[in-house]
C-alpha cells in the first residue's frame, strides 16, 4: 500500500544531538518513571516535538552533528496516551508534522510514482528535514535558556516561546 | 455628750430593748439617768457601760458579783 | 493638717537642694515619664516610713561622683507641715563622706522640730511626731500609687484598721466579750444549783444533751449552707462572665463560619485554575496555532504534483490506443480523481438525471449524462482493476502516494484541527485564568481581613478561644448550678429554722425544768442577761453595718463624678468576716467581673475619697492626699474631670502626672500650655531631667525643679 505517511512514521525515530540531553531533555523532561520534581513535558518525545515546532515556525534548520542518541519511542507512537489520566490523545499531530515534512523536503514525488526512487529514501529525506528543525529548535531553546535561567520555569514560558515566534 | 452617753444611747435604740421592754432611749440621756431606772435591763447596761469606761475598773468578777446580785434583787 | 514646704537634698535624683511650696487645693507636680515623678513620691515614701533609713541607693548619684576626699554631704527629705495652726519640720537625714578612698554613711537622724513659745526649737522624735501629725492607719489611705498598688484593702487587718480609725465600731468588742462572760458564769453558777437535786438534774442532762445534738447538727447545716452559698456566687460570676463573653463568642462563631465558607470557595476556584500550558500544546493542539501556513503549501504542493502527474499521464496515454475511457474535460482542467463522486453517488446523479453539483439536468442521451457514464464505468473499471495483472497495462505511474497525500489533506480538512481557532482558543484561555487569579487574590484578602478580625476579638478576650466556645456551652451546667445551690440553701436555711424552734423549745423545757428547783428570780436574771448579750451584740453588727455602707455612699458620691458621662456602676462593699472587698456592680445589682483599667483606678481612688472625707468628720481635720500618676490610664475627658473633682474637693491634693505636658519635635518634654490652661490648680511644678544625659549613668542625671505660671 502506497502509504507514505505510514511508512515513516513506523520507521526508526528521529535521530538528535546528544549535548541537548543534558541541556534541555534533563531539564524539561520526565526520565524516569520515579522522577522526584515535576517536569513541563512528562515524555522526552514531547520536548521533541515542541522542538521542532519552534525550529519550523523560526525557520531554523539546522543539521545535526553527530548522529547519536535517538530515543526509543517510535513516531507511530507518539500522543497514544490512552489510558493515562490527565493526558489527551495527540496522535493527530503526526499527521500535521509529517504534512510540514512533506511541504518543507524537497522531494521528486513523480519519481517516486513511477518507481525511480524507492520509498525508504524518501523517508530518509522526511526524517531528515524533521532532525533539522527540531535541531534548530534546541538550539533556540537553548540560547533563550542561557539568557534567562528562570524564563521556562514558569507557566506560560514554554507558551509564550512559542507564540512569539515570527 | 461623753463617749458613754452615746454608748448607752447605742445600746438602748436596739430593737430587743424596744420591742421587748419596751424602753425608749430617749427617757435616759445620761447615763446617770440609766442608773437610776427602774427597769432592770437598762440600770444593768448602765452599771456595765460605767463600769468599762470609768477609770479605775473592777476586775470582771467583782463587776459580775455587783450585776447579779442587783438583778437577784429586782427581780425577785 | 496641710503640708507647707517639701524639701530634698541630694535624694536620688535631686541633686543639690529643692523645694517645692505647697498651697491649700490642688498641687500639681508635672513631669514626663521618667523625669522624676515616682522619686518625688518615693520621697515622701522614705520620709514616712518607720523602717527605711540611711541606703546608698537613695543617694544622688551625681553628687557620689562629685564627693572628694574627705568631704561630706547630705542626704535629706524635710517636710514643713502646719497643724492646729502651728508649723513643724519633720526630716529624715544622713551624711556620707569619703574618708581614705571609702564611702561612709552615717550619722542618720530622723527628727521633728517643735517650736516653744519663747521661739526656739526643740528636736523631738521624728517617728513619734509623725504618728501624731500624720497616723500611719491615715496615711496609707491618703497616698495613691495608681496602677503600681490598686488593691488598698489587699492587707489583712485593712478592715479593722479603718474601724479602729474611723468609726466606734471599736468600742463595742470589750462589752460583748464582758456580757458573754457574765452570762456564761451565771449559767455556770444555775447549773450548780440544779445539780443538787439528782431527778431534775438527769432530765435536765438528757435534754442538755438533746440540745448539744441538735446546736451540732445546726452547726453542720449552717456549714453547708455556707458551702451552697459560695458554689452560687462562683456559678453566678461564671455566668455572667459567659454572658460578656456570649457576645464575643457569637462573632467568633460567625467569623469561623465566615472564614470556612471562603476557603471553600478559594479552594474550589484554585481547581478552576488550570496552568499546564507545556501540556495543552500538545492536549490541546495548540502548536499549531501557525500551522495554517504550511497546510496550504502542502495542499498546493500536492496540487501541483497531481498536476504534473496528470500531464505526463495525459502525454503517455496520447501514444497507448485505449480501451478505457477517456474522459476529458473542458478547459483541459485537471480531472477530479477517479473515485470522486463515488460509485452510488453516481448512480444517483444519473437515475436522477441531474447534476447535484451545478444543479443542471442532464437528460438521458445528453453530453452531460454520457460524461456521467462514463466517469461510472471508469470507476468501476478501476475497482476492478485488481483483478487484472499488471502486464494488461504498461504504467507510467506504478505507485500511488499521491493518492494518499489528497486522503489525508481531506481527512485533516474535514476532521481535522479548526487551525484558525486556536488562536483564540489560546487567548481565552489566558484571560479565563487571569480573572480567575484575581478572583482569588480577592478572595484571599477577604479571608485575610476576617482572619485578623477574629485575631482582634480574641487578643481582647482573656480566654482561649476553645475555651470560649466551650464556655457557651456550659451556660445550662452554670444554670442548673445556680438553681440547685439556691434550692440547697433555701432547704438548709428551713433545716437550720425548724433546729432553731426545736432548740428554743427545748431550752424553754430545760429552763422550765430548772425554774423548778430555782426560784424564780434566777430565771428572770437569765433571761436579762441573755438579751443583754444580744443587745451588745446586735448593735456591734449594726454599726459595723453602718460604717460600711456610709462609706460606700460616700464612696459612690466620688465615683459618679469620676465617671461623668462614662458608664460606671455602683461600689459595693462587701464584707466577709473580717475582710473587706470592693467590687462594681451594675444597675441591676449583678457584679462587673474584674473591672480593669481606667475603671478600676477609679474605683479604688473614689473609695479613698470616701474614706478621706470619713476621716475629716470623724477627727474633725482635714489630711492631704499625694498621688502619683493616678490617671495614667484614663483619656481624654476623663481626665478633665478628674482634675475639677479634686478641685471641688477643696481638700490638698499634692499630684505628680504627666498630663499637661507634651514632647516637643526635638524630643525635650515641656509643659502643654493649650491643655494647663483649662485647669483649675493652685500650684504647679515642672519637673525635668538637665538634657543631655546618658541613661546608662545615673551620675548624669539631674532633675531640676522649677514653679510654673
Amino acid at each position: 500500500m502506497n502509504d507514505l505517511f505510514e511508512a515513516w512514521r513506523s520507521a526508526r525515530p528521529p535521530y538528535y544531538d546528544l549535548k541537548y540531553k543534558e541541556i534541555l531533555m534533563k531539564e524539561f523532561a520526565d526520565y524516569g518513571a520515579r522522577s522526584k520534581d515535576i517536569k513541563a513535558f512528562e515524555t522526552a518525545y514531547e520536548l521533541y516535538i515542541y522542538a521542532f515546532f519552534v525550529g519550523l515556525y523560526n525557520n531554523e534548520k539546522k543539521p545535526i552533528s553527530k548522529k547519536e542518541n535517538s530515543y526509543g519511542h517510535k513516531i507511530e507512537f507518539w500522543g497514544n496516551k490512552a489510558g493515562k489520566k490527565f493526558r489527551k490523545d495527540f496522535s493527530i499531530l503526526q499527521k500535521y508534522i509529517f504534512v510540514a515534512l512533506v511541504s518543507k523536503t524537497d522531494v521528486d514525488f513523480l519519481a517516486l510514482e513511477k518507481g525511480d526512487i524507492s520509498i525508504d529514501s524518501v523517508v530518509s529525506s522526511l526524517m531528515e528535514t524533521m532532525e533539522q528543525y527540531a535541531n534548530g529548535g534546541m538550539n533556540l531553546i537553548r540560547e533563550k535558556f542561557e539568557d534567562n535561567e528562570s524564563f521556562f520555569f514558569t507557566p506560560t514560558g514554554f507558551l509564550n516561546f512559542i507564540l512569539k515566534s515570527e | 455628750m461623753a463617749r458613754a452617753d452615746k454608748i448607752l444611747k447605742t445600746f438602748l435604740s436596739d430593737s430587743i430593748i424596744k420591742d421587748k421592754y419596751n424602753v425608749d432611749s430617749e427617757d435616759y440621756p445620761t447615763l446617770t439617768h440609766a442608773l437610776n431606772s427602774d427597769v432592770p435591763i437598762v440600770k444593768a447596761i448602765a452599771i456595765i457601760i460605767q463600769d468599762v469606761s470609768s477609770e479605775i475598773e473592777m476586775n470582771d468578777k467583782q463587776l459580775y458579783q455587783k450585776v447579779i446580785s442587783f438583778l437577784n434583787r429586782t427581780t425577785a | 493638717m496641710k503640708i507647707k514646704k517639701l524639701f530634698l537634698e541630694n535624694f536620688l535624683c535631686y541633686y543639690g537642694r529643692k523645694e517645692f511650696v505647697f498651697e491649700d487645693g490642688i498641687n500639681l507636680i508635672l513631669g514626663r515619664n521618667g523625669e522624676g515623678k515616682t522619686k518625688f513620691f518615693e520621697a515622701f515614701e522614705w520620709l514616712f516610713s518607720s523602717s527605711e533609713k540611711a541606703d546608698i541607693n537613695i543617694v544622688s548619684a551625681k553628687r557620689l561622683k562629685d564627693i572628694k576626699e574627705n568631704e561630706t554631704f547630705t542626704v535629706r527629705v524635710a517636710l514643713t507641715v502646719e497643724k492646729f495652726g502651728e508649723n513643724f519640720l519633720i526630716e529624715k537625714c544622713f551624711e556620707v563622706s569619703l574618708k581614705k578612698s571609702q564611702i561612709n554613711i552615717e550619722n542618720f537622724r530622723f527628727i521633728a522640730y517643735e517650736n516653744k513659745l519663747d521661739g526656739s526649737r526643740i528636736p523631738i522624735d521624728g517617728d513619734k511626731k509623725l504618728e501624731i501629725i500624720f497616723p500611719a492607719k491615715i496615711r496609707r489611705y491618703s497616698m495613691f500609687k495608681g496602677e503600681a498598688e490598686l488593691n488598698i484593702f489587699n492587707n489583712e487587718n485593712a478592715l479593722k484598721e479603718l474601724i479602729d480609725t474611723f468609726s466606734e465600731v471599736k468600742h463595742y468588742p470589750p462589752y460583748i466579750n464582758l456580757s458573754d462572760k457574765l452570762y456564761s458564769w451565771f449559767q455556770e453558777a444555775m447549773d450548780k444549783t440544779s445539780r443538787s437535786n439528782e431527778k431534775i438534774n438527769r432530765e435536765v442532762n438528757i435534754i442538755q444533751a438533746e440540745i448539744e445534738r441538735r446546736a451540732l447538727e445546726r452547726h453542720k447545716y449552717d456549714r453547708l449552707k455556707k458551702e451552697a452559698e459560695q458554689e452560687l456566687e462562683k456559678a453566678s460570676n461564671s455566668l455572667s462572665q459567659i454572658e460578656k463573653n456570649s457576645e464575643r463568642c457569637e462573632m467568633i462563631k460567625v467569623l469561623n463560619d465566615r472564614i470556612r465558607k471562603k476557603t471553600d470557595e478559594i479552594n474550589s476556584m484554585k481547581v478552576c485554575i488550570d496552568e499546564s500550558y507545556t501540556t495543552f500544546l500538545l492536549d490541546e493542539k495548540w502548536i499549531l496555532y501557525d500551522f495554517q501556513p504550511y497546510y496550504e503549501s502542502f495542499c498546493n504542493k500536492i496540487l501541483e504534483v497531481r498536476k504534473s502527474k496528470n500531464f505526463e499521464e495525459k502525454k503517455h496515454n496520447k501514444e497507448i490506443a485505449k480501451k478505457e475511457v477517456k474522459l476529458e474535460l473542458l478547459n483541459e482542467a485537471t480531472p477530479l480523481p477517479w473515485f470522486i463522486p463515488d460509485e452510488s453517488t453516481l448512480k444517483e446523479l444519473l437515475k436522477d438525471e441531474l447534476c447535484k453539483v451545478c444543479n443542471r439536468p442532464a437528460p438521458k442521451g445528453s453530453e452531460a449524462y454520457s460524461f456521467m457514464e462514463s466517469k461510472l464505468k471508469e470507476y468501476i473499471d478501476r475497482t476492478n482493476q485488481k483483478n487484472k495483472t499488471e502486464n494488461d497495462y504498461e504504467l507510467l505511474f506504478p505507485n500511488n502516494y499521491i493518492e494518499n497525500f489528497q486522503k489525508l489533506q481531506i481527512e485533516l480538512s474535514t476532521n481535522g484541527i479548526n487551525i484558525e481557532n486556536l488562536k483564540n482558543e489560546i487567548a481565552e484561555r489566558l484571560e479565563f485564568n487571569r480573572c480567575r487569579k484575581e478572583d482569588l487574590k480577592r478572595l484571599e484578602e477577604e479571608l485575610d481581613k476576617e482572619i485578623e478580625e477574629k485575631n482582634r476579638i480574641m487578643a481582647e478576650s482573656t480566654v482561649h478561644e476553645d475555651e470560649l466556645l466551650s464556655m457557651h456551652s456550659n451556660i445550662r451546667e452554670w444554670t442548673l448550678i445556680i438553681s440547685e445551690s439556691s434550692r440547697s440553701i433555701e432547704d438548709y436555711r428551713r433545716k437550720i429554722e425548724s433546729i432553731d424552734a426545736e432548740l428554743n423549745e427545748k431550752n424553754e423545757t430545760k429552763n422550765r425544768k430548772l425554774a423548778q428547783v430555782l426560784p424564780g428570780y434566777q430565771m428572770e436574771t437569765n433571761r436579762i442577761l441573755k438579751d443583754i448579750n444580744s443587745v451588745f451584740t446586735n448593735t456591734k453588727e449594726r454599726l459595723l453595718s453602718e460604717f460600711i455602707d456610709l462609706l460606700e455612699e460616700k464612696s459612690n458620691q466620688f465615683i459618679s463624678r469620676i465617671n461623668v458621662d462614662d458608664f460606671t456602676g455602683r461600689i459595693r462593699l462587701r464584707r466577709s468576716k473580717d475582710k473587706i472587698s470592693v467590687l462594681l456592680i451594675n444597675a441591676d445589682e449583678t457584679p462587673i467581673y474584674k473591672p480593669h483599667g481606667s475603671l478600676e483606678i477609679s474605683m479604688y481612688m473614689a473609695v479613698l475619697f470616701g474614706i478621706s472625707e470619713l476621716a475629716f468628720e470623724t477627727k474633725e481635720e482635714n489630711y492631704p492626699m499625694i498621688f502619683d500618676a493616678p490617671t495614667s490610664s484614663f483619656d481624654g475627658a476623663k481626665v478633665q474631670d478628674f482634675y475639677n473633682l479634686i478641685y471641688d474637693l477643696k481638700k490638698q491634693c499634692i499630684i505628680a502626672t504627666k498630663d499637661f505636658t507634651i514632647m516637643k519635635d526635638d524630643r525635650t518634654p515641656c509643659v502643654d500650655e493649650d491643655t494647663i490652661e483649662k485647669v483649675k490648680r493652685d500650684k504647679t511644678y515642672w519637673i525635668c531631667r538637665i538634657r543631655p544625659f546618658n541613661k546608662e549613668d545615673l551620675s548624669t542625671i539631674e532633675t531640676i525643679v522649677e514653679p510654673y505660671e
